[in-house]
């Protein structure tokens, strides 16, 4: 007998995901059992094309409130358990002297909904596509309508051409990442609504040429606001780091299709990329290296991608209508399911997940993915001159070792200075004879022993940024 | 197996096979190793099972008649197992009473063309190096379809050719693609949103070629759109259906029939006529009681009415390779639908 019927998913711990689609129906994902298959729960909303999803935004500190962007230029804060209404806000249309000569529109490009916990109690900042950022004040329920300027706690214009297609708000809620078709990356500060922070177009290619900014998708990388990763159209896969350079401090490739949303992993190191021919696959940020793509028939384009904060899930959604979940360790599909509309915005509900059942341990979980990332010290004493060096070594994909945050190991083979490293690992492809600039390497039975353990020391994975 | 095992005679494997065997005759036809003979027996069992599948058949027809007679009910037939009705489960098949099916096909792409408020008007056109192949093609289409209009490609590439055909207000681009001066590929680019559908095309025949084919009359055809079952051959169905007017000429009697059997789509072109016809009967022994009546019965005699099809062609299959969210963009575009290798796992397995 042929097999007629598809080979069983492995199934997910309970975990409950909120899904929203281009008919502005919110979809409530639940698994029942442990390792079950997930269902839909509750729809929440009335089929119209008009309230159609653009973004989807949960505050970082755990308040309750689910804040839905929509086609119809509102913005909507529902209760994620019952899905009622809270509030909702307008976004202001822009004047037309701003839309004049260009493609974008009022559409907005990017939420975030801040908890009461945050510097300005509860409040979401949107982005529309021509650049108008405005963080404003949730009004009540009951309250007209209309987009007043008293509730606005800030408003700046982030570009005056091109089209904002993305934006990021770091962990602490203080700085915000735009980018975009002709606007490339810039860091926000959402209080003052000043710019800290813009990126430099990268360097020409080998033929001389300069590919314009089109940036797709971008994240903060830790919960620090200097790292972040961006993805662009021109399918590359860019890491910035304000700290150090306007440049981005590594770069690289991913498959041949514009890349539509990065998500970053809490281990810091690591982000989920998905494109627009529905591959999806994780890269290691310290060196620009693959770790892997996962598979699951994903036929169309991926736009939302998010992780479990907890356990060791990522959801995936797009326009081939299926939401997909994957393991991140074993990167297999553990559940996928049609839920009929193009899908635009995945969310993990991790805060009610916990309120009604204790969140179980999967039953193969394997050590974290990625080694547990060491932050790095502050250190303002170290010179221009060293963080340059290290930062191209990090774009070579070579690791990196800090002079405070590596092991005492590595201190002793890898001197402090950048210089130092870089002559060193000249002259250790040469032959040991030959050099005798390192002031180390002067006695021989050391020189040996020596580089046995500079040796052990790049075998090893990277440890820290 | 040991065929070519000359010394030695034959295996133990072969002995205890014939053994099996003895029942049907002394040698499979495989382990002879003469062909004239090897094909004289085989030709020989296949004809026994022929007979004996012919008998199976009489026996089950009697018995269903039989039972008939008898007033029982027969026994139930059993279907054949195919590739289509064990098809792999799809949770994607559209269903009619689907409230956010209805909603969504409501305010899609094609959803201004099913509510009359626009006709199609549509551009053929040929990749940049074209042969007379595809040219002969192209026309064959223009046949096909109505209010359609060929455009010669030149040099401008197709985002050029998709903002032309916005402003003139067209519906939909078709593009012939080729290889080796046959037309290989097809393109279906609908206007001004897209989608953009990516065909591979294949068995095509003109026409001409066809044997006994008929002329198309200008008249508005019928469209017949076959098994385009789940969610995305619903879309794909809705993207042929808004190439074609939707008011058909009934006098016409002709009729485009976009057929969907494993994810190919079988594209034929027929027209048809409405005939009466006497029906034979069987000729009944003359009755000599009553010989009047027999001559009344030949004086009318009973008709019918039979429907001919007349092929018109052109005849192609298509199998969609990507279908792609707006308008023709290969390189930044987003994909709805993309083949990949991996969806190939199972011959049961279909997306339209």
């Amino acid at each position: 007998m042929p097999r007629t019927l598809k080979v069983d998913l492995p199934g997910v711990p309970r975990i409950r995901a909120l899904c929203g689609d281009s008919l502005g129906l919110i979809k409530v994902i639940t698994t029942e059992s442990d390792l079950g298959a997930p269902k839909v729960a509750a729809r929440w909303g009335d089929p119209d094309p008009q309230q159609g999803v653009l973004c989807m935004s949960m505050s970082n500190d755990g308040s309750p409130g689910l804040a839905i962007a929509r086609k119809s230029n509102t913005v909507d804060v529902i209760d994620p358990v019952s899905g009622l209404l809270e509030s909702r806000l307008v976004v202001p249309k822009s004047s037309a002297d701003v839309a004049s000569n260009r493609d974008a529109s009022d559409a907005v490009c990017g939420l975030h909904l801040f908890g009461e916990s945050s510097s300005w109690g509860k409040a979401a900042l949107t982005c529309t596509e021509l650049g108008d950022a405005i963080l404003q004040r949730l009004p009540e329920l009951d309250e007209e309508q209309i987009p007043k300027s008293e509730n606005f706690l800030s408003r700046w214009s982030v570009s005056q051409t091109g089209t904002v297609l993305c934006m990021a708000v770091d962990a602490s809620e203080q700085y915000a990442a735009f980018g975009g078709k002709g606007v490339d990356l810039s860091v926000w500060d959402i209080k003052k609504g000043s710019r800290i922070w813009s990126a430099k177009a990268p360097h020409r290619d080998n033929l001389g040429l300069m590919s314009p900014a089109w940036v797709t998708a971008v994240t903060f990388l830790d919960d620090d606001h200097k790292k972040i990763v961006v993805g662009t159209g021109h399918h590359q896969v860019r890491l910035y780091d304000t700290s150090a350079q306007r440049r981005p401090v590594l770069a690289f490739d991913y498959g041949e299709a514009p890349i539509r949303t990065v998500t970053k992993d809490p281990n810091g190191t690591s982000v989920y990329v998905g494109t627009g021919h529905g591959d999806l696959a994780c890269f290691d940020m310290q060196t620009g290296k693959l770790i892997g793509g996962f598979k699951g028939k994903c036929a169309g384009s991926i736009r939302s991608v998010v992780r479990h904060p907890s356990l060791p899930l990522i959801a995936s959604c797009g326009l081939d209508r299926y939401l997909r979940i994957h393991s991140t360790q074993t990167r297999q599909l553990l559940a996928s399911m049609f839920l009929k509309q193009q899908l635009v915005s995945v969310l993990f509900d991790a805060r009610v997940e916990r309120a009604v059942t204790e969140v179980p341990s999967l039953p193969d979980v394997a050590e974290p993915m990625a080694v547990e990332p060491e932050k790095p010290s502050a250190n303002g004493a170290k010179s221009l001159k060293e963080k340059k060096s290290k930062l191209k070594r990090q774009a070579e994909g070579a690791p990196v070792f800090d002079g405070q945050g590596a092991t005492e190991e590595a201190a002793a083979t890898n001197a402090t200075s950048g210089q130092k490293l870089k002559k060193k690992s000249k002259s250790s492809r040469q032959d040991p004879v030959v050099d005798g600039v390192g002031t180390e390497e002067k006695a021989t039975a050391v020189n040996g022993e020596k580089r046995k353990k500079k040796k052990k020391s790049k075998s090893k994975p990277a440890k820290s940024i | 197996m040991g065929k070519r095992e000359r010394d030695g005679g034959e295996s133990e494997r072969e002995k205890e096979e014939r053994e099996a065997n003895a029942h049907v005759g002394q040698f499979l036809p495989s382990q002879i190793r003469n062909k004239c003979k090897r094909s004289e027996a085989y030709a020989k069992v296949k004809n026994e099972k022929k007979k004996a599948k012919k008998q199976k058949i009489k026996l089950r027809d009697e018995a269903e008649k039989e039972a008939l007679e008898l007033g029982n009910v027969p026994p139930p037939r059993k279907i054949p197992r195919t590739i289509e009705n064990t098809r792999e489960a799809d949770e994607t098949v559209a269903q009619a009473d689907d409230e956010e099916l209805q909603a969504e096909e409501g305010a899609d792409e094609f959803s201004q063309y099913f509510a009359h408020e626009i006709t199609p008007k549509v551009i053929i056109t040929t990749s940049q190096q074209n042969s007379v192949a595809t040219r002969k093609f192209c026309a064959d289409l223009l046949t096909v379809i109505p209010n359609c209009h060929y455009y010669k490609r030149g040099t401008y590439n197709l985002k050029q050719i998709v903002k032309y055909a916005i402003n003139r207000e067209f519906t939909s681009i078709i593009v012939i693609n080729e290889n080796r001066k046959e037309p290989n590929g097809m393109l279906v680019v609908n206007l001004p949103e897209g989608p953009t559908a990516h065909f591979k095309l294949s068995s095509v025949v003109l026409s001409k070629r066809i044997k006994g084919h008929g002329k198309a009359s200008r008249h508005q055809p019928e469209l017949i759109l076959n098994n385009f079952t789940t969610r995305l051959g619903h879309r794909v169905g809705r993207m042929f259906a808004s190439l074609f007017p939707q008011d058909p000429n009934f006098r016409g009697r002709r009729a485009v029939t976009f057929h969907n059997q494993r994810d190919f789509i079988f594209f034929r072109h027929h027209r048809y006529i409405f005939e009466s016809k006497e029906i034979k009967e069987k000729k009944e022994k003359p009755n000599k009681v009553d010989p009047k009546a027999v001559k009344e019965k030949k004086k009318l005699p009973k008709e019918q009415v039979i429907a001919r099809l007349q092929e018109c062609g052109p005849r192609f299959t298509l199998k969609m390779q990507s279908l792609q969210h707006g308008t023709f963009d290969t390189k930044y575009g987003e994909y709805e639908w993309l083949h990949k290798p991996d969806m190939d796992t199972s011959r049961r397995r279909f997306f339209l």
